[in-house]
């Protein structure tokens, strides 16, 4: 392991409790300033997992680094940041007293203290609401208060464990930007959610987890990557025949032959470009062109099928 | 952003304490605690300043020799009937306070944001203690001086040494506030609060046990009493307490007739030591079982 490339680096972590498997031989790694996402169905080792990275649970076996320091040094969390899913504060504090207490808590000087509340509660779209009690708080707000209490100690990664699952469609969209802000400052966040599409949209580098072990891991553009279909739109029609030869030439099937549109299936996506050109160069009129990638969620199913399917084989 | 994590040093985890001591007290301010205390109390007192005020004006009139020895006797116990629900209310108030300390904050999920910060458990633990103990030793020490200076003012009980005694009746919620403390790391709310307010009986008992041993000369009664008092020592320090309060001699004259109420056997001064280390091993215990629970 390198020290300095990875904000977060685990080999062979495994956590039981007594029969029962939470994380088994997790090794993983998360570059500095990437935005990784973990994946798993309920009851995966998420939680588990993410708990023993901040010190709510000892590993049973295995090790980690976190921002250099081993996970054992309580120390290597004074830049780290945290969102339980399960989020509660006291709530007979105000924003701005919450933060003051984790600030003190992370060693931060009260002048910097604050100066870094008003900043995190604008982040988080809670700039009018320092001096707000909690307990009159919405679900939608305190998650957002909880992200900002994250960031208080300007951490250098940050731990969300599901962080959209109280907000609403715009909150989701805010916690989004807040993600890629924060990535352009340099800041490897490490991203639990269920909600694919958000981890699509933000994570540079995806695993997914079942049964308490490590099913798939890698960027998220690789994991992505491979056979795809091309939906392309024609302004005037072309015979069967003269796609039937592009298509073998590519290795691909066509799969919709309509008078303005076709559907092929491509081996792989780096040949759309040449699946365009040679479509044109048989006379085609492209007009448009889409590539149904394959998603996420689809990688997802199918990676846990695939283990659920092995696990009844070897039962 | 800034890459540099930071070391620790005595003063950052003291800072780390405080913290948690102070939002200790934050709560029980934001709570009502002190309101309700202080509404309470003041009815507490002000019947018991009626009870000695007509009380007084029947015995401090006698005059002679027995009568002053009888009139002495009747104001340290009026003073001691006042104490002995003083010292229920503030011991019950302690394990309640405290049973949920910990376990309460795990239910509801609050200990995870605090505790995946760089503070060590045992930091949080003391920050704990220090709040809920602090806090409930000066309630005590109040309560106590009011009911004695009530009794002085009305029916001029004799005290001896009222600042010695409150160092022993503050050690009282000290080591509730240890037991609930240490019960709050291991056990859900209500488990340590059956099991605390159960111990605290149990020390009143044998406390009482001990002292009626001492009264018939019975070896096995008080040998009972001492185990008590070394497993949960707050009769102890209630009896150590009223001692140095009174002068020797005026509340054991009663004992026989008052059970738990009187002060024949005296606790040792390695009691009394034993009772301070008691706290801090406790403590120590709750700290060190807190941090190998998995959360």
């Amino acid at each position: 392991m390198t020290v300095g490339e990875f904000a977060l680096e685990t080999n062979q972590l495994t956590k039981h409790y007594g029969q029962k498997v939470g994380c088994e031989n997790v090794t993983l790694s998360v570059a500095r300033g990437h935005v990784f996402g973990f994946l798993g169905p309920n009851g995966a080792g998420k939680s588990t997992f993410v708990k023993m990275m901040v010190g709510l649970i000892t590993p049973t076996s295995g090790d980690a680094v976190l921002l250099g320091r081993p996970l054992s040094d309580f120390c290597a969390r004074a830049k780290v940041g945290f969102l339980p899913e399960n989020f509660r504060y006291q709530d007979w504090l105000t924003p701005a007293e919450l933060l003051a207490f984790h600030g003190r808590l992370l060693g931060m000087e009260p002048a910097v203290i604050a100066e870094a509340a008003p900043r995190v509660l604008a982040l988080v779209g809670l700039p009018d609401d320092a001096n707000t009690k909690i307990r009159s708080m919405s679900k939608g707000m305190q998650q957002r208060l909880g992200l900002a209490n994250a960031l208080i100690g300007e951490p250098d990664l940050l731990f969300l464990d599901e962080p959209t699952s109280a907000l609403d469609p715009i909150g989701r969209h805010d916690v989004r930007e807040i993600l890629l802000h924060l990535k352009g400052l340099g800041v490897s966040v490490f991203l639990n959610s269920h909600l694919l599409s958000e981890v699509e949209s933000v994570c540079d580098e995806v695993a997914v987890i079942d049964h308490g072990g490590v099913l798939e891991r890698g960027s998220l553009v690789d994991l992505l990557a491979g056979p795809c279909e091309v939906e392309v739109s024609l302004a005037e029609p072309i015979t069967e025949d003269a796609v039937t030869s592009v298509c073998f030439e590519l290795g691909g099937v066509l799969r919709v032959h309509e008078p303005a549109m076709l559907v092929i299936g491509l081996p792989d996506d780096k040949l759309v470009a040449s699946l365009v050109q040679r479509l044109v160069g048989v006379g085609a009129r492209v007009v448009g062109v889409h590539r149904r990638r394959r998603t996420l969620e689809a990688l997802f199913l199918q990676t846990v099928a695939e283990s659920g399917r092995q696990e009844v084989a070897h039962v | 952003m800034s890459s540099t994590a930071g070391h620790d040093t005595l003063s950052a985890s003291i800072n780390r304490i405080l913290a948690v001591t102070g939002l200790t007290f934050r709560e029980a301010y934001r709570r009502k605690v002190f309101i309700a205390a202080l509404v309470m109390s003041g009815g507490f007192l002000l019947l018991f300043g009626l009870g000695l005020h007509y009380a007084g004006s029947q015995i401090l009139p006698q005059t002679g020799v027995a009568d002053e020895l009888a009139r002495r006797v009747v104001a340290t116990q009026m003073l001691n009937f006042g104490l002995v629900p003083a010292s229920f209310i503030v011991g019950l108030t302690a394990v309640f306070a405290s049973v949920g300390s910990v376990s309460g904050e795990l239910d509801t999920g609050v200990a995870y944001g605090v505790l995946s910060r760089p503070v060590r458990r045992t930091e949080v633990v003391v920050g704990k203690f220090l709040g809920l103990g602090l806090m409930l030793a000066a309630y005590d020490v109040l309560l106590v001086t009011a009911l004695a200076g009530l009794a002085a003012w009305q029916v001029a009980t004799p005290l001896r040494n009222l600042p010695g005694a409150l160092l022993f009746f503050a050690l009282e919620p000290l080591t509730l506030v240890a037991i609930a403390v240490l019960g709050s790391v291991r056990l859900p709310t209500l488990a340590n609060g059956v099991l605390c307010t159960a111990a605290y009986g149990v020390a009143w008992v044998g406390g009482g046990i001990e002292q009626i041993g001492g009264i018939i000369k019975n070896p096995i009664m008080v040998n009972i009493g001492i185990v008590t008092s070394l497993l949960i020592p707050v009769d102890a320090m209630h009896r150590k307490a009223m001692s140095l309060l009174v002068p020797q001699g005026l509340l054991g004259l009663d004992a026989a007739g008052a059970v738990g109420m009187g002060t024949p056997a005296l606790p040792s001064v390695w009691m009394t030591v034993y009772a301070l280390a008691y706290v801090v091993v406790v403590v120590w215990l709750a700290g060190r079982a807190f941090m190998r629970r998995d959360l």
